[in-house]
């Protein structure tokens, strides 16, 4: 499968810089005007401002602006409230109508007029522009205008070939925790991921779009990379290419719980082993490896975060520095293929961690340690003891 | 031969010498992973390849047995028709009843008559919530709910189509029947990954209005094994019902300037047409979108049609309505969700559209039942599956030309009460493109609905 070769000519998505700034800067003005109408107002006046940009431009930044501002949830509760106490039967006269609106005001200790304007205030066109940090920069809604330009084509993609070269493991670990599959291989001095989902073996589909857009934002950390998108616009096949100067917004902070591997490091620090998270990755032939941790036996301090191989020497039986990784899904073949390949770097001292509700049979492999959801320090350090020197 | 179940496919490993899970046919290399690769769909027809073939497996995803107790009222004469013809067709294919002739209640005599641990997919948060209380009434064991905020799974679990998609490939293995409801969505809104990704050898499919072309729906599903229309079960297993079109003029201001804006926008949309007699809508706009005059055409198109939802004359007429048969229960359809807004704005009624948040619309549908919320807006959310059996007014303010559609609305008020004829009207602006819409869109009821009249 995949190692995807990419023939087709690429197109360069359209996304804003310098150059987009002075229209931008008067969509903000239009924004400022209309603090405290409703969205519907503001994107009435958008669209009929003399800006000259494409409509889908003008949405793009609108969109944006939704993002930089947040609050879909401000005030929601007022707005159940409200429509709790006004909503039943139909108002068919204006008397009967001001009434409705009257007896609610009184209850909530305001005027009527307030109450029909508390009705709406949570839905997406119907709630009031509101600046709570004041007017955004310019560049920041270009960079969210220009991040979802490229998630909204990505959500399209069959599948896509990210190159990176510097800190791939945070992508690398992305791509696992949604469930894609990726070949990783170095090109140069370059890492290649090339990504799709298990489906996209057999046929072209968009279903894993939203995964792959989770990608995305994480290469606002990478000075250098270049993505290349294999999707279907306007129903038809097309290839994008996208690659710095782009502007994008910070990448956000990791909210996700902490991994099977990070849980089995603290464990494993908690009880005064060495443990270095996340290493280099290692060169294997073509390959890529990515251990998750470093646990060395050698000293029983901490590590520093060099994977000199020379520390792949000790003494005893299990001691010296293991190399262990956490896998998801795993087949007797594809264990046995990552030891090779962790041999092949001329590292023999690795633990390969089976989650055994998708591996079941697994952890009679040598090197091999199963567990189910949690990985016991003991069944480790037990499969260490087994597996040493290596 | 080892079969397990990885994001929604079957990974197949050789056990012993000689097994060549590369020979099976529709299989695919994972090269990452080192492993051959087919959809879960294909599960039952795998092993039954294997076992002609006299291959011993290990089965990772035998047995989806569930045990529950069911307490299904009885079926009236058509759902136990369907109920057969299904079981006899394999426990495979779709069931089509008009709306309101209690599709749900075959699907839930479905999972008891199986015992199997059982998915059900819908297209909506509404029907996501309707569904599970109505499993819940049929069973004491905890319905399973993925949607709307809930990331339950249980051997009985709804989910609406979003969520089914993104959790497939982890609960794919589970279910051995999947139930998709409105299954005309199949391929389009509901994707069909979601299916290709469910072992269920046992699937069922719900529709009033089958799609023409079945292919899509036929190869996940099956093909429709038993079919009723509306006429079929009038005044039987669905109440009467009179359908009345109610003309609506613009006034002068309103005609001058949807005149304007037609002309704009046909004048463009004609020139195309002749260049390119075959185009499909979507190329019109794709290629309208690239030229100053065709944005100019489209938003002509976009305004014209937001005069037609909502113009004074459909304002005055929807206010007569209600008053006229005050304290009915009624659900009025429009166009879009802003003329919902508005007529939830002008007249104080609820609106029910995808922005309400549950509570809210739980609270809403219960009050409609107990008469304190009488009349509920929605241009789409009540369209499909939304079951109100005392609703007996519709007013549909405006709408497309879909047939489809329409039989979906007008369903909502057809569920049966003794002595209950419901009423719909149709609100259409004459001389305009809505009679057209009109016409089209009646075709979806049969003969007798077209011959009703219409506007011209």
């Amino acid at each position: 499968m995949i190692a995807m070769v990419y023939e087709e000519p690429a197109r360069v998505p359209r996304l804003y810089d310098e150059g987009d700034l002075p229209w931008i800067a008067q969509l903000l003005d239009i924004v400022e005007q209309s603090v405290g109408e409703p969205w519907r107002v503001l994107v009435e006046r958008v669209d009929h401002a003399p800006l000259r940009v494409h409509p889908s431009h003008r949405a793009a930044m609108l969109q944006a602006l939704r993002r930089v501002l947040g609050g879909a949830g401000q005030r929601a509760r007022i707005a159940r409230r409200a429509r709790t106490l006004v909503l039943g039967p139909p108002a068919l006269d204006p008397v009967e109508r001001h009434a409705r609106l009257a007896t609610a005001a009184a209850t909530l200790g305001t005027t009527p007029e307030d109450v029909e304007s508390l009705l709406w205030i949570d839905l997406a066109m119907e709630r009031p522009v509101v600046l709570p940090a004041g007017r955004p920069a310019e560049t920041e809604l270009a960079a969210f205008a220009n991040l979802e330009r490229i998630q909204r084509c990505v959500r399209r993609a069959h599948d896509l070939q990210l190159r990176v070269w510097d800190r791939a493991t945070e992508l690398v670990r992305t791509v696992a925790r949604y469930g894609l599959i990726s070949q990783i291989r170095c090109d140069g001095d370059a890492t290649v991921l090339d990504v799709m989902g298990p489906l996209a073996l057999f046929h072209a589909t968009i279903v894993y779009g939203r995964a792959l857009a989770q990608l995305v934002p994480l290469l606002a950390e990478h000075p250098r990379f270049e993505l290349d998108i294999r999707c279907r616009m306007s129903g038809e096949e097309a290839r994008l290419h996208v690659a710095p100067p782009v502007w994008l917004p910070p990448a956000p902070a990791s909210r996700r719980a902490p991994s099977a591997a990070e849980r089995l490091a603290s464990d494993l620090e908690a009880l005064g082993h060495a443990v270095m998270r996340e290493p280099t990755p290692i060169v294997s032939g073509a390959h890529l490896l990515f251990p998750d941790l470093v646990l060395d036996r050698s000293t029983g301090r901490g590590t520093d975060r060099s994977t000199d191989r020379s520390t792949d020497r000790s003494t005893g039986r299990g001691g010296g520095r293991w190399f262990i990784e956490v896998l998801g899904f795993a087949t007797h073949e594809y264990l046995a293929a990552k030891l090779d390949r962790y041999r092949g770097a001329g590292i023999s001292r690795v633990v390969l961690c089976a989650d055994l509700a998708t591996a079941p049979g697994c952890e009679f492999t040598a090197q091999v340690c199963g567990f189910t959801r949690h990985v016991e320090v003991d069944d480790l350090l037990a499969t260490i003891e087994h597996s040493g020197p290596g | 031969m080892r079969i397990r179940f990885d994001r929604g496919t079957l990974v197949l490993e050789a056990e012993h010498d000689g097994e060549q899970p590369g020979d099976i046919a529709g299989v695919a290399w994972d090269e990452e992973r080192r492993a051959w690769r087919l959809p879960a769909e294909h599960h039952a027809a795998v092993r039954q390849e294997l076992a002609d073939a006299g291959v011993v497996v290990t089965d990772e995803l035998d047995g989806h047995a569930a045990a529950m107790t069911w307490v299904v009222p009885g079926l009236r004469w058509y759902q136990e028709v369907a109920l057969a013809s299904w079981l006899a067709a394999g426990a495979r294919g779709v069931v089509a009843l008009p709306t309101g002739a209690g599709k749900t209640l075959v699907a839930i005599a479905a999972i008891a008559q199986l015992g199997v641990a059982t998915l059900c997919l819908v297209p909506t948060r509404v029907l996501l919530d309707q569904w599970a209380r109505a499993l819940a009434v049929c069973t004491a064991q905890p319905i399973g709910r993925l949607g709307d905020g809930d990331h339950a799974v249980a051997p009985i679990t709804v989910a609406t189509y979003a969520s089914a998609t993104s959790w497939a490939p982890r609960i794919g293995g589970r279910f051995g029947l999947v139930i998709v409801d409105e299954a005309h969505h199949v391929g389009a809104w509901c994707p069909t990954e979601v299916f290709e990704m469910l072992v269920a050898p046992a699937r069922l499919g719900l529709s009033a209005t089958p799609p023409e072309d079945m292919a899509v729906l036929a190869r996940h599903v099956g093909p429709v094994v038993y079919a009723l229309t509306v006429e079929d079960l009038r005044g039987d297993g669905l109440a009467e019902h009179r359908l009345v079109t109610v003309p609506v003029v613009l006034d002068p201001a309103e005609r001058r300037r949807y005149r304007e804006l037609r002309g704009r926008f046909a004048g463009r949309y004609a020139a195309f047409q002749r260049a390119m007699p075959d185009a499909a809508w979507r190329e019109f706009v794709r290629d309208s979108s690239r030229t100053t005059e065709g944005r100019a055409a489209l938003a002509a198109w976009r305004e014209y049609r937001a005069l037609l939802a909502y113009p004074d004359g459909k304002r005055a007429a929807l206010r007569e309505i209600l008053g006229r048969h005050r304290g009915s229960r009624a659900l009025v359809f429009t166009a879009d969700n802003a003329t919902a807004y508005a007529i939830a704005r002008e007249l104080l009624v609820m609106p029910i559209t995808h922005e309400i948040r549950r509570s809210e619309r739980t609270r809403a549908l219960a009050g409609f039942r107990t008469g304190e919320c009488p009349v509920l807006v929605s241009s789409q959310v009540l369209e499909e599956g939304f079951d109100v059996p005392d609703a007996d007014l519709a007013i549909v303010v405006g709408g497309t030309g879909s047939p489809r559609r329409f039989v979906q609305r007008i369903g909502r008020v057809l569920r049966p009460r003794d002595g209950k004829c419901a009423l719909i009207y149709e609100l259409a602006v004459a001389e305009t493109t809505e009679a057209a819409e009109v016409a089209r869109r009646r075709r979806g009821l049969g003969a007798a609905a077209v011959a009703q009249g219409g506007v011209s």
